[in-house]
């Protein structure tokens, strides 16, 4: 397959996943909330620029949103991740700096630097969202530990979602 | 002007993000509970299309009709009994089946496979088995949104025991198997495993249907009253049909206040 196509299909395919099948995957009796198009985000190319982070974010977080009837809360919560993710990259940045060809991708960079990456990004997004929605002071310790939780617990189902699916590279 | 385009270039990832929060915020604030408008209900209409669709996948056809049935039958028999045991107010039921359903939020929704063509309008009640689980707010032609119990935004007008004071009661978030119930007179008398049931004031529901039931846990005092913690006694985890009651005469009564409304000073 093209890469190019491959690409989009890595940023495209998670958010059609979730609006169509996973968009109240909320397991443990709300302590996970596994949110798919968050893949999606984080598989955007290492090149693309903070503007087009912010209006694909701004895009995927509205569509759920529609989706789901939550009114901007995933928007919020997905522009603000797209804000962080250029900091967290230049933070998680090799001593020479990215290669054109590096992608955000276990199979390019490592399950180290995904995951820690990942848990980063997750981390912004779940504490803003589950904060907003709490809504109120007296349910926010119990906001930052689902926050928590699902940070750690979705890092490992990304993790793994890719390790299952990543191409095998073709034997010379 | 040159100055302010050179600093709005420079500025303008954050000027993006701050546009974009506001909107997302601007919505999420205006909708957040109480999601009202057109678009609303298209993606109600489109959502529900396809909920029932996945639903279908997995659903066991005979046992599916058998329960329908016995929806409708049941939904018959509850308005016969309302009218045998003179009610103030009576109420038509039909059956409805939950297509979606949750209650890991602290604000909850219910979305019923039934819409303005079977009759259903936002305000009227839902019921599982006797017992109150919320209310529809938003109807398009074949689905309804509703909110149940558990969503925090709702407050509920009850009573305690079929004789006790009127109260109001909300869900705090977290427990989906309590609630409170605020501002009970010191002076009430009740105790663990009263009933909590419908005041009737607020026109969603007859009076006298169970909420649930006082827990077994010392009242909160706060000032002049009690706040009641509550068992309740529909179970959100597995809900999965639900009957929608339309008190009659509900337009006549809001005639009437509206009147009483106009005529005031």
């Amino acid at each position: 397959m093209n890469n190019q196509v491959l690409t989009y299909a890595r940023v495209i395919i998670p958010l059609g996943l979730h609006v169509l099948f996973f968009q109240y995957a909320a397991f443990a009796a709300g302590w996970w909330f596994i949110g798919l198009h968050l893949l999606g985000l984080l598989l955007m190319p290492l090149q693309s620029s903070p503007l087009l982070l912010l209006l694909v974010a701004a895009g995927f977080g509205s569509i759920v949103d529609a989706a789901t009837f939550e009114g901007g809360l995933f928007m919020s919560s997905a522009v603000l991740m797209a804000l962080a993710t250029p900091a967290i990259n230049r933070l998680l940045a090799p001593r020479e700096g990215y290669e054109v060809t590096d992608q955000p991708t276990l199979s390019s960079m490592g399950v180290q630097w995904f995951a820690i990456r990942c848990l980063l990004l997750l981390t912004i997004h779940h504490l803003w969202m589950f904060g907003l929605e709490a809504g109120r002071w007296d349910l926010i310790p119990r906001a930052i530990g689902k926050a928590l939780t699902s940070s750690f617990l979705s890092t490992g189902a990304f993790v793994l979602i890719l390790l299952l699916t990543r191409r095998q590279r073709s034997a010379r | 002007m040159r100055n302010l385009w050179n600093l709005l270039v420079q500025y303008h990832i954050a000027l993006v993000f701050v546009i974009f929060q506001g909107i997302a915020l601007t919505w999420f604030v205006g909708s957040h509970g109480y999601p009202r408008g057109k678009w609303v209900q298209r993606s109600l209409e489109w959502q529900g299309e396809w909920d029932q669709r996945i639903s279908q996948w997995d659903r066991l056809t005979e046992l599916d009709d058998l329960n329908r049935e016995l929806l409708a039958e049941n939904a018959t028999l509850r308005a016969e009994l309302h009218t045998a045991r003179g009610d103030g107010i009576q109420s038509n039921y039909q059956g409805a089946e939950v297509i979606r359903s949750t209650w890991s939020s602290a604000s909850n929704q219910l979305v019923l496979n039934k819409g303005t063509a079977q009759g259903v309008q936002p305000g009227q009640g839902l019921l599982q088995n006797n017992r109150v689980v919320g209310r529809v707010v938003e109807a398009s032609t074949n689905y309804a949104l509703a909110l149940p119990l558990i969503n925090a935004s709702v407050e509920w007008s009850v009573r305690i025991g079929s004789t006790g004071p009127v109260a109001r009661l909300a869900w705090e978030g977290g427990d989906v198997t309590r609630a409170m119930v605020y501002d009970v007179p010191r002076s009430a008398t009740f105790g663990a495993g009263d009933s909590i049931l419908t005041s009737g004031f607020q026109g969603y529901f007859p009076s006298g249907l169970l909420i649930g039931t006082v827990a077994d846990e010392a009242p909160e005092f706060d000032g002049q009253f009690l706040n009641v913690p509550v068992d309740l006694a529909a179970d959100f985890r597995s809900i999965r049909y639900v009957q929608i009651a339309s008190p009659q005469g509900q337009s006549e009564i809001e005639g009437l206040t509206n009147t009483n409304d106009q005529q005031s000073p």
